[in-house]
């Protein structure tokens, strides 16, 4: 193996010289992976179609924040879109941004934010998150609740695939339906399918201002009754947020931006529901601590939750149920944090999860008809599988034969659609 | 007979005014049944067309197609481009008519119904006692052992009321002024409204009488002919048509100009404002087509500004029970655009009580003949209507055409249901009568209706 | 067809589902795009999920082609039948399934009509919000495949960001339930992917539509204007300054005058040379800030007038206006070309003027309606399909507004979709690669291309046989 590896180094040395910027990454378990930066489509090119030929599997990462799914097992070599960081075209007046995959998403945001603009997803650490990998990951921000998921924002892209083709999909016009949207087959497709190289995304005017209420609840119950009433005013929050705290009590949080007139309206609106609160706010400043600290909630305790469960709004306090009910049981505190509107909820469960407790959950929670994905080492063995898609066998073999179609010869690591003919 | 050239078949040119746009689709009663296009208004167009350019043989299918349609022109109210579908219906199906391969009965049924029965006064009594007659023995119930599936709402017929109940009304009915202008109007009884509905005839006479109207119901005329023209007879239409005109021409108000005709039955008002239609535009008829249908006025259309003027019309509220609901007769909405009238009318009888009908624009099935020549599909288009009437809670129903009056009250009585189907002029004479008698200082007498 | 298959389908879907009968079929031989006409040998209407299941599990065993078939309002083709192959309309399948007000979605048929959906969900403040000018007659499954737009996809997107769950049935007739409505897929987005794949994946059967809250208030303004540039650049104005009306439509003087004849007559200006169209919904302070903003952008820009309108009843007549806009201009001529072409909406004045030249130029009457707001164009050219010569310069013409706009960073279509109608121009803004690469997603969903085909995809691209370009009459392809 370690021979092989190194071949492939030398191999890469001998074909492109210094023009990949190799380096080594080093994972989990002393495991470590040569990995490739190239920069413009030709290079891009050039690296798939040598993997092509060598059958040498390659993942497509950014910065490689989100490998915890375990496709990196499948691959000897990364590719990573790092140094391709390019703004392609702003166009203020259109209200539209072309970027390189590599691109930050925070200086993107910096980058629009002269010409009165602001993107969508705000990620927990903007600075540290590539345009490409977070439409890959599917990422979500905070704000999804009002602006919606990642895959909602993609206008366009351009993709390498397996053999090497570049080819884009979509483009840059707020409305376009010529030809395929294979643009949102790719997001979420965790790079199993082919390299997104540039992407093209809705952008959203800057608010003028903005807004958190804080507000504190008591039980569970109380939490979700508090924001299913925030979510049922006539107010369009940017999140509304139940996390529980340390003790018994939970935390409910509103965020609101927009035109100040509005926000003054809104916030009135709120008072109502939440007459008891803090706030904080301003011009609006994604820099702003207050502001850091909502889009970390995913990264709540420095890591990602190893449990997200998904759901439908009405369903949600019976999952909060079933995971409170079973850690109580094994006098276990988790740490949840919910965007009630979403029907999302993340779990943390500190330094241990018991293997049984994680099992149970899995199996209780899919049983009453949640959908659940573990993140991770916490995940139980025997626990859904991440890389398993949790639908019905026609789906997972129509997914089968779309990874087949786009990379036949198996260039990207896959899913797990292996009971698929 | 030779058969005609294809463009002559149907109004080719018009059929070109359709751009298949669709938008007419959903509006269609038979389409709605069926789900086909050859169903929809935009289908049989298309079939027109091709019948025009000679892609299609006018065949079985395509007159199925045809007679299937219950021309209740829903889906001119939605057409964009104006396409007058109703028209052109007529006449594919006059000159279908022509050519289709047609039996004995047929024809001598036809014959019967078009130019004996409709046409006819002394024979349309005939027709009523004979009904009546069937009821009273009570032959009613076992009619579907002779006339099939025709036969099997006989049964659910509201009654025929006796010889002397069912009298035509007077030549003349004076005004009812106290002060003020006395203005004349034109009446038509029509076929077979003094057979079924003779008190609505009484009804709407009487009120336009009590709202200051001279009411002249020219003796003779009796058919318009709006059945005829629906069902390819356009030259029983031409005739009855000519009778028309003849015999409401020389009625004429006190100043001497053409008198208005009020219409108390939307199919036949519908047909009268399109009169011209019938005569080529070189045909001296035509001009004075024109003059006629530009006189007709749908009876809620004359009668609603007159009862805006007044405050003292209000039904007593034991006269009716419930909330009341307004269906707007498809010859009322579609054909001749009045829908505000009767809700503005109604909203003055029943305050507050008026509820909206879910979809009141849509046809009931009745469609003048129809209902008799294709029982079960106008059943089938029928039964939407009677549940949206369920949902909407109301306990009367009002409309403004004899053949959607006795659909409903067929319907409803066929389903078991006890909401009431009146006729929009029964309201409006039994109001105008409490305000007479309430300003009469006298009680409980209820005017000299039925005197 | 084979009597066998025939017999076979009959007995999944009865009599009343079948059509066979040559002069039936005729009505399906076009969608709204009357130009291109074909008679398919059988349309089938099946009522059910299984019952589309198990005639293209038959239809997959006779290796027979299948378009699927909506309300036949597309304006691009789409459901333009093959000649050996079955039409499978979703006209019968009109069931609402179920509404769910508390997690704000609905489940129907897909044969469900756009604006029904809007009616049922009415009483509970909700909304679905794509709302295509064809609304009144068009299903949510023909919206599916054409990822249908309209007026308020400005503010809230298109379909595909309100379809929450499919049920598909595959090219053989297996089913696909992915109807549970969850916020994110799991594994690939086939949903996503499929919304907008105009029947070349599968046909879906039943959809979970997302609801909004309906607006509290709503106002609509309609500005006058002298001069059709200066109400182009107000919409740029508008857009640069990050206003967030929910619709911004122009019409031109020619519309103006059709639709002012029409039964949408809606009180437009007929002197004006064109209107603007401006939606502003949300709260109270929202509408009378944006409306206040939006107010003085027109002015500026020369408006002549600006009327507005809060009353349901006086938008609703300030609407209708617009969406029968299409229909009105059967007024003016016997046909209508419409084009759908997309532009960044920082060029909307010159590419307005753009497609007035090449109609000039090819002496063609000319109407422009179109979702400014969006950068969605919809230029309308007049034609009398009976006249060859006309019909040829129409589509000439037609292919020469989409060259200019793609010149300028535009595309094919908004809202329309591809069809029969763009396959050409698909070569103008896609390479040989990009196409390959479609092509390839489509063989994954339907390996013997029996779903729809010679749609959306230019043949030659999957090494097909291209046939026969747009006809020059319209009875030319008729068999």
């Amino acid at each position: 193996m370690s021979t092989a590896k190194a071949d492939l180094r030398s191999a890469l040395e001998a074909r492109f010289g210094d023009a990949l910027a190799l380096e080594t990454w080093s994972g989990p378990g002393g495991r470590s992976l040569p990995l490739a930066a190239p920069i413009g489509d030709e290079a891009w090119s050039e690296l798939l179609r040598f993997a092509r030929a060598e059958r040498v599997r390659v993942l497509p990462v950014g910065l490689g924040s989100k490998l915890e799914l375990g496709l990196v097992d499948q691959v000897e070599l990364l590719a990573s879109t790092r140094s391709d960081t390019d703004v392609i075209d702003y166009e203020p007046g259109d209200g539209t941004l072309t970027a390189r995959a590599g691109a930050r998403l925070g200086r993107l945001a910096q980058h629009i934010r002269v010409g009165g603009h602001r993107l969508t997803p705000t990620v927990p650490e903007p600075e540290r998150t590539t345009l490409g990998g977070a439409l890959a990951a599917g990422q979500d921000g905070f704000d999804r609740l009002r602006y919606g998921p990642i895959r909602h924002q993609l206008l366009g892209l351009r993709m390498a695939l397996a053999d090497g083709t570049i080819v884009k999909s979509g483009g840059k016009l707020v409305k376009n339906v010529t030809g395929y949207d294979v643009h949102r087959l790719l997001a979420g497709s965790l790079g199993t399918l082919a390299v997104i190289v540039e992407a093209s995304l809705r952008l959203y005017p800057l608010p003028e201002t903005h807004v958190l209420v804080r507000a504190s609840s008591g039980s569970t119950n109380d939490a979700l009754t508090t924001s299913r009433a925030l979510l049922a005013l006539p107010i369009r929050p940017v999140a509304v947020v139940a996390r529980n705290t340390g003790g018994s009590g939970w935390t409910i949080e509103v965020v609101l931006e927009g035109r100040d007139d509005v926000v003054t309206w809104e916030l009135a609106r709120v008072r109502e529901v939440l007459p008891v609160c803090t706030t904080e706010g301003g011009r609006h400043d994604l820099g702003a601590p207050h502001l850091r600290a909502m889009s970390a909630l995913e990264r709540r305790s420095g890591s990602w939750p190893p449990l997200t469960i998904r759901t439908r709004p009405s369903r949600l306090a019976d999952a909060l149920v079933i995971v409170e009910g079973a850690c109580l049981a094994a006098s276990l505190r988790p740490e949840i944090a919910t965007h009630p509107g979403l029907a999302l909820a993340w779990v943390w469960f500190g330094d241990e999860l018991p293997a049984e407790l994680g099992l149970r959950l899995d199996r209780e929670l899919r049983a009453d008809g949640h959908a659940l994905r573990w993140r991770g080492p916490q995940r139980p063995p025997g626990g859904q599988d991440p890389l398993r898609p949790d639908v019905p066998a026609p789906a997972r073999r129509t997914m089968f034969n779309l990874e087949r179609a786009l990379d036949p010869d198996g260039v990207f690591p896959g899913l797990r659609l292996d009971d698929a003919p | 007979m030779t058969l005609p050239d294809a463009k002559s078949l149907v109004d080719y040119a018009k059929s070109l005014d359709c751009i298949h746009c669709g938008l007419c689709l959903q509006s269609c009663p038979t389409f709605r049944l069926t789900g086909a296009e050859s169903s929809s208004p935009r289908g049989r167009i298309h079939l027109m067309r091709a019948i025009g350019e000679e892609r299609v043989e006018p065949n079985a299918a395509y007159g199925e197609e045809l007679e299937f349609c219950l021309l209740c022109r829903h889906c001119e109210s939605v057409c964009p481009a104006g396409v007058r579908f109703g028209p052109m219906m007529e006449s594919a199906r006059a000159s279908y008519e022509s050519v289709r391969p047609s039996g004995f009965l047929r024809r001598q049924l036809r014959s019967f119904g078009f130019r004996r029965l409709l046409p006819g006064r002394i024979a349309l009594r005939l027709f009523g006692s004979f009904l009546r007659a069937v009821q009273v023995l009570g032959l009613d119930r076992i009619a579907f052992l002779v006339l099939g599936e025709r036969g099997r709402d006989l049964v659910h017929l509201p009654r025929i009321a006796p010889l002397s109940a069912r009298r035509l009304l007077p030549e003349t009915i004076e005004a009812k002024v106290e002060n003020g202008q006395e203005a004349a109007v034109g009446f038509l009884e029509g076929c077979v409204m003094p057979e079924l509905f003779p008190h609505v005839n009484r009804a709407a006479a009487n009120s336009l009488a009590a709202l200051g109207a001279r009411v002249h119901t020219p003796r003779g005329i009796v058919c318009c002919g709006s059945l005829h023209a629906h069902n390819g007879d356009l030259e029983g239409a031409r005739m009855l048509a000519r009778k028309l005109i003849e015999g409401f021409e020389p009625i004429k108000g006190g100043d001497g100009e053409a008198a208005p005709i009020v219409i108390h039955s939307a199919g036949c008002g519908a047909h009268m404002r399109e009169l011209f239609e019938l005569f080529e535009a070189d045909d001296p008829w035509h001009a004075r087509a024109t003059a006629f249908a530009a006189r007709v006025t749908d009876f809620t259309q004359y009668v609603a500004p007159l009862l805006a003027a007044r405050t003292d019309v209000e039904l007593d509220e034991g006269a009716l029970e419930g909330p009341v609901t307004w269906d707007d007769p498809c010859h009322l909405c579609h054909a001749q655009g009045v829908r505000e009238e009767p809700r503005d009318i109604l909203a003055r009888l029943v305050p507050n009580r008026r509820v909206e009908l879910e979809g009141s624009e849509n046809c009931c099935g009745s469609a003048g003949i129809y209902s008799l020549l294709r029982p079960a599909d106008s059943r089938a288009v029928f039964e939407p209507k009677r549940a949206a009437l369920e949902r909407s809670g109301a306990r009367t129903l009002v409309t403004a055409n004899p053949g959607c009056q006795l659909q409903w009250q067929t319907g409803l009585r066929r389903a078991g249901s006890s909401v009431r189907v009146l006729h929009l002029a029964e309201l409006v004479e039994r109001a105008l009568s409490r305000a007479r008698s309430g300003r009469a200082g006298q009680q409980g007498h209820s005017a000299q209706q039925d005197a | 067809m084979d009597t066998k298959l025939v017999a076979a389908l009959r007995a999944v879907v009865g009599e009343r589902g079948l059509i066979d009968d040559p002069t039936r079929l005729l009505p399906y031989e076009s969608d709204g795009l009357a130009m291109l006409a074909v008679r398919p040998p059988l349309v089938l209407l099946p009522r059910t999920t299984a019952e589309v299941a198990r005639c293209m599990q038959l239809l997959a065993e006779y290796g027979v082609s299948i378009v699927a078939r909506g309300a036949g309002t597309g304006l691009a083709g789409g459901a333009t039948p093959v000649a050996d192959g079955v039409v499978l309309s979703t006209a019968r399948m009109r069931d609402v399934l179920e509404v769910n007000v508390e997690d704000r979605f609905a489940r129907v048929q897909a044969g469900v009509v756009n604006v029904d959906l809007s009616g049922l969900c009415q009483a509970h403040g909700l909304a679905y919000a794509p709302d295509p000018s064809s609304q009144m007659a068009c299903t949510i499954g023909g919206n599916v495949a054409n990822n249908s737009g309209g007026p308020h996809c400005f503010k809230y997107g298109a379909t595909t960001r309100h379809i929450l769950g499919l049920v598909i049935v595959t090219h053989d007739g297996e089913i696909l339930d992915l109807s549970e409505p969850v916020v994110d897929p799991d594994g690939y987005d086939l949903v996503g992917l499929f919304v907008g794949s105009e029947g070349t994946f599968g046909v879906a059967t039943e959809v979970t539509v997302r609801l909004v809250p309906a607006a509290p208030v709503v106002e609509v303004q309609l500005a006058i204007f002298a001069d059709l540039d200066a109400a182009c650049d107000s919409v740029s104005e508008i857009i640069k300054q990050r206003l967030e009306p929910s619709a911004l439509e122009i019409l031109d003087k020619l519309t103006i005058e059709a639709v002012e004849d029409s039964v949408f007559a809606a009180g437009y200006p007929r002197e004006a040379e064109a209107v603007l169209l401006i939606e502003v919904e949300g709260v109270e302070t929202e509408v009378n800030g944006i409306a206040r903003e939006i107010r003085t952008i027109l002015e500026a820009r020369g408006a002549l007038e600006i009327r507005t309108a809060r009353d349901a009843t006086q938008r609703k007549k300030l609407w209708a206006g617009r969406k029968g806009a299409f229909g009105a201009m059967g007024r003016i001529a016997p046909d209508l070309y419409v084009a759908d072409a997309v532009v960044p909406r920082t060029k909307l004045r010159d590419l307005v003027r753009r497609t007035i030249e090449i109609c000039r130029e090819r002496d063609l009457r000319l109407a422009n309606v179109f979702h400014a707001g969006d950068g969605n164009l919809h230029p309308n050219i007049c034609y009398d399909r009976r006249d060859p010569d006309e019909v040829r310069r129409v589509l000439a013409a037609g292919h020469a507004i989409l060259e200019a706009c793609v010149e300028a960073g535009g595309a094919l279509t908004g809202e329309h979709g591809v069809g029969l109608e763009k396959l050409a121009e698909m070569e103008l803004l896609f390479t040989a690669d990009d196409l390959a690469a479609m092509c390839r997603v489509r063989e994954a969903w339907d390996p013997e291309r029996r779903l729809n085909p010679g749609k959306l995809l230019p043949m030659h691209a999957c090494l097909e046989i291209r046939t026969a370009a747009l006809p020059p009459a319209p009875t030319s392809l008729d068999t």
